[in-house]
């Protein structure tokens, strides 16, 4: 073993050793598991940049081990440029999520418990960007769905928690199974389980070309929660606790992404996937219009900021469905970008909700004066989602709307613009309700633990820093671009 | 050449920074000492970059991957533009007391917005120009939040900032599009392929800087976010609204000129939107009493004439609107804040002809755009020979801004306390607002009185073509049409109506009481009479029909003014109540009770199934038979 495969097993290894490790403390670990659980998070994170000097090699890390012989499926790990933005994304999530649990969770007998099971998420997450075969991507993949449906079914807030964890799977799971169909298809026409081999040409019918394509991009939608198929999220968004919120917005939607861009979008050529170009396109505009018209409706401060999750779903849709270098390029940007912004704003939240413990909106007001550091982050967070520069999903946005504008469906690009204001609309209107004006009566706001407002002043300088120097982040999603519709841009 | 690009486009943003950083410990006058000399500083640089003009590209930068290298042209005729607006910014901060000066964000967003402007007008490249607009937009919006208190702020800071990004929005489609056609993001050969394309593709990219303009320019009816300064202190109502964004407007169609000339099918709209909104932002402002609302609509006026020109494809008439009325503006907010606070009859007197100067300068380049537009581009949205084309409603527009500024004038002068004009005496305007208001009134006199030899060594140096210049009879011949008199006659009894209607004494100089004592005396009270008889018997009475018909159309327009605000209103609430209609109906009810109900019919099935074969032998035992029997069939069926 390598030093490279030993750092992609800490990878996965790190958080999933931990995990068991926590459970086995119990209540003598309360107090150390949040200290664990950021140690395990920060090896995992620490493990994907150490690869990144053998990607720019031109190595790619892999750990291949034989599961079942006689059926050609392997247990096989592996990272490159189309996985490194997510990995990085997520690992990164993971760790600013724990830390903010250290404020946010209060500890009782089932702390460990809890961090395992984020652990567990996490893991989840690292291993479907990493898995090299079809078998494990769908393991792992459950596995996120397992981890966080627990999370929410065990801590979630509120009577309803058992129902919307419920809900949660029923929807997500329907997804996974459209998924695993797809997966089981091209497994039978490949003869192997994978993706290198799927990457280098797969023969299929053009019917069923179109059968696997459709059943990928709906099971994909879902964990996407691209309008109609979002129904799961504001209700998981809304009950999870807060750091698993920040997971789920944060990380676990890409996830979706990743499955387009690894399966469908990796797989087929520019020719077979053309006839979905508009039906994505205009699921994405649909969806960024229906989320921010959703997001001005509600009164529920977290749900706000979930529904803008399915409005920018619908911007990284569209710019997938663009089939185009600048679109597929801004798409995948805007999923780290997108994760650093929200991640920001259910912070923002939190901070609020914990300050006041209040989240309808009409109960709010004027907080700015109170809680000046905690309304610059949300300001920051509020203006980067609104696509103002040089907050970073400005960059994301450019190349996802120049994208649009290379086809030859200028009507639906130029929606998708003005469809953009509505998420100014939202995004300044929540903030401006929470933190300008005067105080709603009887409003107290509570000192906030530090390791809370840590990670939000984090996200919120990132915002502003990767919005200005967005090289770095270009250049990734520009290698894993060779990787995309045979790399022939 | 570089170190003063950097220093006009980077002091001010650094320094607007710095403010922000220190703006909670740092006195009010601190601030707005250092605001003032950074703005000094910045204007001064310009004033010293004019001499480095033109030497290619100052500084350049990559920002994002594959949209090409970024950077700053020094270009006269641009160099001109940020010359005036710099300095703009520097006289009006002047004129501003230290004491009464801006609270310390105020200075933090002037600096930002000088910065971010200067960025707009010399970047080479759409990417960067569209990032400076929007922080420019930001720092607008700001403004409110950093002068005011209360929900009134945010709403307003909201609404500028989302109307001004519907503007940019325009900008953004237009620029990609722009951007696909032509492979380039840098504006000169991006502009330049753009005006060989033709059909839809050239109208789209037309209609979207067209937008993006009009709503920077304040044009009716994106004027609300202008409309949101006059809460504002002076310095930012005069130069960040009425100045700085109408200015970035204005450069923006000038550049885009030559698009807007081509786009065939798109002319004709354009030339009736630029005539159709000056007059009616010009009707409007007649209705107002209150100077700083009426000069929102004043603006909006004239951003309706540079539109006139710019598709009317009369490059140099929008540019030199920037030169001109850019202290027009300025000379116009001082006398009228200034006249507030004057003392003495002799200084609102001083003050009220300042503001005619002013006023006399707007009519006067107002009437010279729309000679232009009928001398080099005839037949304009009308045919030759109409009886009313687009010029002609431009016409109207440029004679109501005299009369509203007359009216104005007069009031400054004699009713001080009159209408909605906020009377303060007192000690009179600082030295301060008497040196700003006597420099800028000296600038405008002069520039009145030389504009021909100013207006050649201006076009000159920037190799801009100047059209011909009139005469002051050529200027004045539409005044002597029939159609033109008729039109004063109109005007003047609408303003008499709306006079007696609103209680605006502006036009009642009392008669003077005349002794019929000689022959001549007796001669003049029969033509009076004979007059009275026949004009205001007759003529008098048709043409006061249709002065009614004006006044109740003014009237109905700023009803529909009102209106629009209710209108936005109404649209919020529409969109945010079939919104929520929509959660309940989708999110509540429709797709959730769908789920629901498939899941519902899922378990009930799987009950009935499961009571059917659970726990009875005979039953499973017949199940278990009749699933063989069928995927037998199915075997036989498959294999047949």
């Amino acid at each position: 073993m390598n030093s490279e495969t030993a750092w992609l097993v800490v990878i996965v290894g790190a958080p999933l050793a931990a995990a068991p490790l926590l459970l086995m403390l119990r209540q003598r670990g309360t107090r150390a598991a949040g200290w664990i659980a950021g140690l395990a998070a920060a090896l995992s994170l620490g493990g994907a940049l150490a690869l990144l000097p053998a990607l720019e090699r031109g190595d790619v890390p892999a750990l291949r081990i034989w599961w079942v012989p006689a059926a050609n499926i392997h247990m096989w790990l592996r990272l490159d440029w189309l996985a490194l933005p997510f990995l990085v994304t997520e690992a990164a999530v993971t760790l600013l999520a724990v830390v903010y649990a250290w404020g946010y969770h209060r500890p009782d007998s089932r702390t460990p418990a809890f961090y395992a099971l984020l652990l567990l998420f996490a893991v989840g997450m690292a291993g479907t960007t990493l898995a090299g075969s079809m078998f494990l991507f769908y393991i792992f993949w459950e596995l996120m769905l397992v981890a966080s449906c627990a999370l929410i079914a065990i801590w979630g807030e509120g009577e309803r928690r058992g129902a919307v964890a419920l809900k949660y799977f029923i929807f997500t799971h329907l997804g996974s199974l459209m998924v695993l169909v797809g997966l089981l298809v091209l497994y039978g026409a490949a003869g192997d389980d994978s993706l290198a081999s799927l990457q280098a040409g797969v023969a299929l019918a053009p019917g069923l070309v179109t059968a696997v394509t459709a059943l990928f991009l709906a099971g994909f939608c879902v964990k996407m929660a691209i309008f109609p198929l979002h129904l799961w999220l504001p209700d998981a968004h809304a009950v999870a606790p807060m750091p698993v919120t920040i997971m789920l917005a944060a990380a676990m939607l890409s996830m979706g992404t990743y499955g387009v861009l690894r399966f469908p979008l990796s797989i087929f050529s520019p020719a077979q996937m053309a006839p979905f170009a508009v039906p994505m396109m205009t699921a994405g505009v649909v969806s960024e219009i229906y989320g921010a018209l959703m997001a001005l409706a509600e009164q529920d401060v977290k749900r706000i900021v979930a529904y803008s999750s399915v409005s920018q779903m619908g911007y990284i849709l569209f710019g997938l469905g663009t089939l185009t270098h600048d679109g597929i390029a801004g798409a995948t940007l805007h999923v780290v970008f997108h994760a650093i912004v929200k991640a920001l704003l259910f912070m923002g939240v939190g901070l609020v909700m914990r300050a006041t413990g209040r989240r309808r909106i009409a109960e709010l007001g004027g907080l700015g004066s109170a809680m000046p550091v905690v309304a610059v982050c949300t300001g920051v967070g509020a203006l980067a989602i609104a696509g103002a520069p040089p907050f970073c999903i400005f960059d994301s946005e450019w190349m996802i709307f120049s994208g649009g504008f290379h086809t030859p469906h200028a009507g639906l690009s130029v929606l998708a613009v003005f469809g953009s204001l509505l998420t100014v609309a939202y995004a300044l209107w929540f903030v401006g309700r929470i933190f300008m004006g005067t105080r709603a009566e009887g409003t107290t706001a509570d000192p906030l633990p530090w390791a809370m407002v840590a990670p939000t002043v984090l996200l919120a300088a990132l915002a502003l820093v990767s919005g200005i120097f967005p090289a770095p982040a270009f250049y990734w999603v520009d290698q894993a671009l060779e990787l995309i519709l045979g790399g022939n841009w | 050449m570089s170190v003063l690009a950097v220093t006009i486009t980077g002091l001010p943003l650094l320094a607007g920074a710095l403010v922000v950083i220190a703006s909670w410990h740092a006195r009010p006058s601190t601030v707005h000492r250092a605001t003032l000399a950074i703005t000094g500083l910045t204007a001064s640089c310009a004033l010293a970059l004019l001499f480095h003009a033109g030497n290619g590209r100052a500084v350049t930068l990559a920002w994002l991957p594959g949209t090409g290298r970024m950077g700053l042209a020094t270009g006269v005729s641009t160099l001109y533009v940020v010359l005036a607006t710099t300095w703009a910014a520097f006289i009006m901060l002047g004129a501003t007391s230290p004491n009464t000066g801006p609270r310390p964000l105020r200075g933090a967003t002037t600096l930002l917005a000088l910065g971010a402007a200067n960025v707009a007008f010399l970047a080479d490249h759409f990417l960067a120009r569209y990032v400076a607009l929007e922080v420019v937009a930001l720092c607008v919006s700001l403004a409110p939040l950093a002068e005011m208190q209360g929900s009134t702020a945010t709403h307003r800071a909201w609404r500028t900032y989302l109307l001004l990004r519907a503007g940019d929005a325009g900008m953004l489609a237009a620029v990609l599009l722009l951007s696909d056609a032509s492979g380039t993001l840098h504006i000169g050969p991006a502009l330049a392929a753009g005006t060989a394309l033709g059909g839809t593709q050239l109208e789209w990219i037309a209609a979207g800087f067209a937008l993006a303009a009009w709503v920077k320019l304040g044009g009716w009816p994106f004027h609300l976010w202008s409309r949101a300064g006059r809460g504002l202190s002076l310095a930012s109502q005069a130069w960040l609204y009425a100045t700085l964004v109408p200015n970035l407007g204005a450069y923006l169609l000038y550049r885009v000129t030559p698009l807007l000339a081509v786009a065939s099918s798109l002319r004709t709209p354009l030339l009736w939107l630029g005539a159709g909104g000056a007059a009616l932002a010009a009707l409007v402002a007649l209705t107002r009493a209150d100077p700083r609302t009426a000069m929102v609509h004043v603006g909006a006026a004239q951003g309706g004439l540079a539109l006139l020109a710019a598709a009317a494809g009369i490059k140099s008439a929008v540019w030199l609107g920037v030169l001109v009325l850019t202290p027009v503006r300025l000379v116009l907010f001082l006398a009228t804040d200034a006249a507030q606070r004057a003392g003495s009859t002799r200084q609102r007197g001083l003050l009220a002809g300042l503001f005619g100067l002013g006023g006399l300068a707007l009519t006067g380049f107002g009437l010279l755009t729309t000679w232009w537009v009928r001398k080099l581009a005839p037949g304009s949205a009308g045919g030759v020979g109409a009886l009313v084309d687009a010029p002609f409603v431009a016409q109207i527009a440029v004679v109501l801004t005299g009369i509203w500024a007359a009216r104005a004038a007069w009031r400054l002068a004699f009713a001080p306390g009159d209408g909605g004009l906020e009377s303060s005496p007192g000690s009179g305007p600082s030295w301060r607002q008497w040196v700003a208001l006597g420099l800028l009134g000296a600038g405008v006199l002069t520039g009145a009185l030389a504009f021909r030899p100013l207006a050649h060594a201006l076009t000159t140096s920037c190799h801009v073509e100047l059209p011909p210049l009139p005469t002051l009879p050529a200027l004045l011949q539409p005044a002597s049409t029939v159609q033109a008199l008729l039109l004063a006659i109109i005007l003047s009894l609408t303003a008499r109506r709306l006079q007696r209607h609103v209680r605006w004494r502006a036009f009642a100089a009392p008669e003077p009481v005349e002794e019929p004592h000689a022959l001549g005396e007796g001669l003049g009270r029969a033509a009076r009479v004979l007059r009275a008889a026949v004009e205001t018997g007759i003529l008098e009475r048709m043409v006061s029909l249709v002065a009614r018909v004006v006044t109740n159309g003014a009237r109905a327009v700023w009803a529909i003014e009102g209106g629009l605000e209710r209108f936005t209103h109404g649209i919020a609430r529409t969109v945010a109540d079939g919104s929520v209609v929509t959660y309940r109906m989708v999110e509540q009810q429709g797709l959730e009770n769908l789920l629901r109900g498939v899941i519902q019919a899922a378990l009930n099935l799987s009950r009935a199934m499961q009571r059917w074969h659970t726990g009875q032998l005979r039953r499973n035992t017949l199940w278990v038979l009749v699933a063989l029997a069928v995927a037998m069939l199915a075997l036989v069926a498959w294999g047949w």
